[in-house]
């Protein structure tokens, strides 16, 4: 029996402004409710939501930049959150994150070599020479050129920053990288290119990623299971084929109806949500996406629905099934 | 035969930069008749919103535009700004892509739709707000009377974008300009605001100028088509044909990633380069890096808007060219590779 | 580069780094400058107006107020540079740490602050002056450690939101630890606004060492300052005006050139 690469067991975050001397406490505000799953070797796994779903969140909180509120992270079966800061830095190397923004998440200041050097530089692994040896063949296999090195940040664009994000977070050969929308703020004709690296590094590397989103398209080609995630909580989980074949949540179904000219549901019928996500310093009663529902019933009010078993491993949350 | 509503002849915009003039836009010239609804793509950079801007004056201080805009046979690019105030709002309004920006945070937003009305209309305050409210049931807002006494920040993404093109409606322009209405929107919401943008298409007289990163969108509302890459025009045709058969290799690369395109994708090599600076203008085609077939001649000069083909209609009476700017297509000489590779 | 050519243009830059190197020099050539000995007395000349001897004229006692203003110009810059320096060392080092470990830290550190920027300085500074003595290194001290909470509570803000940018997060996912975050990362970004404190501070200390000289808490006598030849020329304004009207201009001078550099610097590193 293998055993999950990562598991999050009841993992729950709540921000809130802590009081000081002379101001209360500010009420909390729901950024993840009780979230589980686990993840296998070779898999993977997207997590799709819109804004506010708690994806971010998540992908903080799986590789420790943010601390629970509640709840457990497995890695490689170790408990990451019980780990001290020394034993935490040595695990990062397993344990990569590459954010959104490729504008944002490079320091200014520094050279391209330096930027993905400085993990070896961390870990003690290499330096000198056989620092840069590497740094050049990693650059190379995204697709960058050895040149580049010694250029800024601000002299690549939004895709080959995020080759460069791509390439420091594979030069200490993670198992698991967990990737916070790294294409939504890419030009169209550019996303496709750095989803087909990721595939084919993954290949190379033998890692294994969690792709963040808040594009059901994006994610459909590529991922073995999809998470979909509203207002801090789960409400389904398949596999991707038979998500997109029979979707079960009507929030799923919605977002899948939000693709255009989507020729599977051309002629099935379209869900199209009224309202907006509510504010998750006041979420809904029961189940949370009960306002936007038009399947409502009295006990979508009352009571939260847990994410049970369809068959096949397809699971939902839903009163309805 | 009917007129256009807007005719702009090479249009440029430079930005005086440190570094010297950026050219963001160069040379465009098109025609949108009355209740045509078109569309602009591009990516960032390519100067679409720029283009967009310009038409009403509204780039910044640093912006230097040319060329000639005709709105109604006026050239308004030539007009004091006493007089452009009077075409913004009240002949083309305009729709931003992220509203907060763009609307007063100390103001209500009843007052904020009610005062180009007041302004440019010369009625009271009291059928102003008649107005007022009746836009916003318009937009599905429903409880619109305290809607009017809120403030920007306490209204929710959605709601801001509806509130925004209240205002841009407010005085009944005839032209349209939405400078990527949904792109800040999550998904769900994308979906709200195109089904509203069609409805109003529907209902109402005016010509609409669609600008977008997302070929999608515009595919949902539009008729017609623009694609700019480094501040030109690189294809301009009918939506569908653009789908069917995009004939630019950029065109291309933006239909492929569509999930209704059903040939075989070509490969684009290159990644975006970050080309802005006259300094670093290719001689030649400015997408020859990018592009999987380029030959001697893309890098020699550039190549020019060409006419393909006869005439298109839209509806019965605006017609319209298709037009393409790649060196395949110069000779007039149309032969389609449409070998799968 | 970029930076140059915008120094260039900037001529308000120009002038006042024109200025503070004139006078850097004439403090460092003191001795070279002047005809007369600051600390000698004639008092048969005593309050001679400017003239081709003494330019600025001479003090109660006789003393040529030219040579005392050149070498209190030692005293006053020094105390700028030196007190300048304690404040931003002092004012970066624990900004950092509160605004990089924020909670308790932050907590403490900003009671801190608040306790000093609210306590009537003027009250330490005799307190303390009346339980050692006014010495120059005692200037030093007491003028640096009540200054550095102004530049404590900027890096504290610009370490802040440091700490949430996503370059800093990423370099924390590779296991850096805080003292590589905190010097490699964060302080070379924010090192624009401190430099800019640094050169706002110095004028800060110049004008809190005559302040005090004034009030004849600072350098005991007859060590000119300039803060010290005001006080002397306190009740001779009527009499002998020029008495304290060039120490006073070099105080202005000085305040005002530091001041145009530390903003013309701060456009300069903004644009």
């Amino acid at each position: 029996m293998t055993y999950p690469l990562l598991s999050v067991k009841n993992l729950t975050k709540y921000y809130k402004k802590e009081g000081s001397l002379f101001s209360p406490p500010e009420d909390e505000v729901l950024a993840l409710d009780d979230v589980n799953f686990d993840m296998y070797e070779g898999e993977t796994l997207s997590i799709v939501g819109e804004s506010g779903c708690g994806k971010t969140t998540l992908a903080k909180l799986i590789t420790r930049l943010i601390e629970p509120t509640r709840g457990f992270i497995f890695f490689q079966g170790k408990d990451l959150i019980s780990l001290n800061p020394g034993e935490m830095r040595k695990i990062r190397r397993k344990l990569q994150i590459i954010f959104q923004d490729p504008y944002a998440s490079l320091p200014p200041r520094m050279k391209v070599g330096e930027i993905v050097g400085e993990g070896l530089e961390i870990h003690g692994l290499f330096k000198g020479g056989k620092k840069m040896e590497l740094v050049k063949r990693v650059l190379g296999e995204v697709g960058l050129n050895a040149g580049d090195m010694n250029r800024y940040p601000q002299e690549f664009s939004g895709g080959q920053r995020q080759r460069i994000n791509i390439a420091r977070a594979l030069i200490l050969h993670p198992r698991l990288v967990v990737a916070d929308e790294p294409v939504s703020a890419l030009d169209v004709s550019v996303k496709g290119q750095i989803i087909k690296l990721m595939q084919d590094l993954k290949e190379n590397y033998r890692f294994n990623y969690i792709f963040i989103s808040h594009d059901l398209t994006t994610v459909e080609e590529f991922s073995h299971r999809v998470i979909i995630m509203y207002l801090g909580r789960i409400v389904e989980l398949a596999s991707t084929r038979k998500l997109f074949e029979k979707p079960m949540h009507i929030y799923t179904r919605a977002l899948i109806s939000a693709v255009p000219h989507r020729k599977a549901l051309r002629n099935k019928e379209k869900f199209i949500l009224e309202g907006e996500v509510p504010d998750p310093r006041n979420p809904p009663s029961g189940c949370h996406f009960h306002p936007r529902c038009s399947f409502s019933q009295d006990i979508c009010q009352k009571e939260r629905p847990f994410l049970k078993d369809m068959g096949n491993n397809h699971l939902v949350a839903c009163h309805l099934y | 035969m009917e007129k256009p509503l807007l005719e702009v002849k090479d249009l440029a915009v430079n930005f005086k930069r440190e570094e010297g003039f950026f050219k963001a836009v160069e040379g465009i010239s098109f025609k949108i008749w009355p209740r045509e609804v078109v569309g602009l793509v591009g990516e960032s950079g390519s100067g679409k919103t720029a283009a967009s801007l310009s038409l009403l004056n509204l780039t910044s201080s640093r912006g230097k535009v040319g060329g000639e805009v005709f709105f109604d046979g006026v050239n308004i690019l030539t007009l004091p700004e006493r007089k452009l105030k009077k075409f913004r709002g009240r002949q083309i309004g305009v729709i931003f892509q992220e509203p907060m920006t763009f609307l007063n945070p100390v103001l209500t937003i009843g007052v904020q739709i009610m005062e180009p009305m007041v302004e440019h209309w010369k009625i009271s305050w009291g059928q102003a707000r008649e107005r007022a409210l009746y836009l916003l049931s318009e937009m599905g807002i429903k409880d619109s009377e305290r809607r009017m006494k809120e403030y920007p920040h306490q209204l929710s993404g959605g709601i801001r974008q509806r509130v925004m093109i209240s205002m841009a409606l407010a005085c009944s322009p005839r032209l349209l300009i939405a400078d990527e209405p949904t792109t800040a929107l999550d998904v769900t919401l994308q979906y709200q605001i195109i089904e509203l943008l069609r409805r109003i298409r529907e209902k109402t007289p005016m010509a609409i100028l669609l600008v977008s990163h997302d070929l999608e969108v515009v595919r949902e509302l539009c008729d017609r088509v623009m694609i700019m890459y480094g501040g030109r025009i690189v294809e301009t045709g009918g939506i569908r044909e653009i789908f069917k058969d995009p004939l630019h290799p950029y065109t291309r690369s933006l239909v492929e990633v569509s999930p209704s395109f059903e040939r075989v994708a070509w490969r684009l090599p290159g990644e975006d380069a970050p080309f802005s600076y006259q300094s670093n203008i290719p001689a030649g085609c400015r997408f020859q890096h990018r592009c999987s077939r380029v030959s001697r001649e893309c890098k020699g000069a550039e190549p020019s808007l060409k006419e393909i083909g006869g005439k298109g209609w839209i509806g019965n009476s605006f017609s319209f060219h298709r037009q393409v700017r790649c060196w395949k297509y110069q000779e007039g000489a149309l032969e389609k590779d449409e070998k799968p590779l | 580069m970029i930076l140059g050519k915008r120094v260039q243009k900037n001529k308000i830059f120009i002038f006042s780094l024109v200025i503070i190197t004139g006078l850097f020099l004439m403090a460092l050539f003191a001795p070279h400058l002047v005809s007369h000995d600051p600390l000698k007395t004639e008092t048969e000349n005593w309050l001679t107006p400017p003239g081709p001897d003494n330019w600025f004229g001479t003090d109660r006692l006789g003393r040529d107020i030219y040579s005392r203003v050149v070498f209190g110009s030692r005293i006053s810059l020094s105390i700028g540079f030196i007190s300048a320096a304690i404040m931003i060392f002092t004012g970066t080092l624990l900004g950092a740490l509160a605004g990089y470990y924020g909670g308790i830290v932050d907590n403490l550190i900003m009671r801190l602050t608040d306790i000093i920027i609210v306590f009537p300085v003027l009250f330490l500074i005799i307190t303390l002056i009346s339980l050692f003595d006014s010495g120059f290194i005692h200037i030093i001290l007491i003028i640096g450690f009540t200054g550095w909470p102004v530049v404590a509570r900027l890096v504290r803000a610009e370490f802040m939101s440091l700490r949430e940018r996503d370059f800093v997060q990423a370099i924390r996912a590779l296991g850096a630890s805080d003292l590589r975050i905190i010097t490699r990362h964060i302080l070379p970004n924010a090192l624009d606004p401190i430099v800019v404190a640094a050169t706002l501070s110095v004028p800060a200390a110049i004008l809190a060492e005559a302040g005090l000289s004034f009030l004849g808490l600072g350098i005991p006598a007859p060590v000119p300052t300039w803060g010290n030849i005001l006080r002397e020329a306190h009740g001779y304004f009527r009499q002998a005006w020029w008495y304290a009207a060039f120490p006073g201009a070099f105080i202005f001078v000085t305040v005002m050139a530091f001041n145009l550099l530390g903003e013309s610097l701060k456009d300069l590193l903004d644009s």
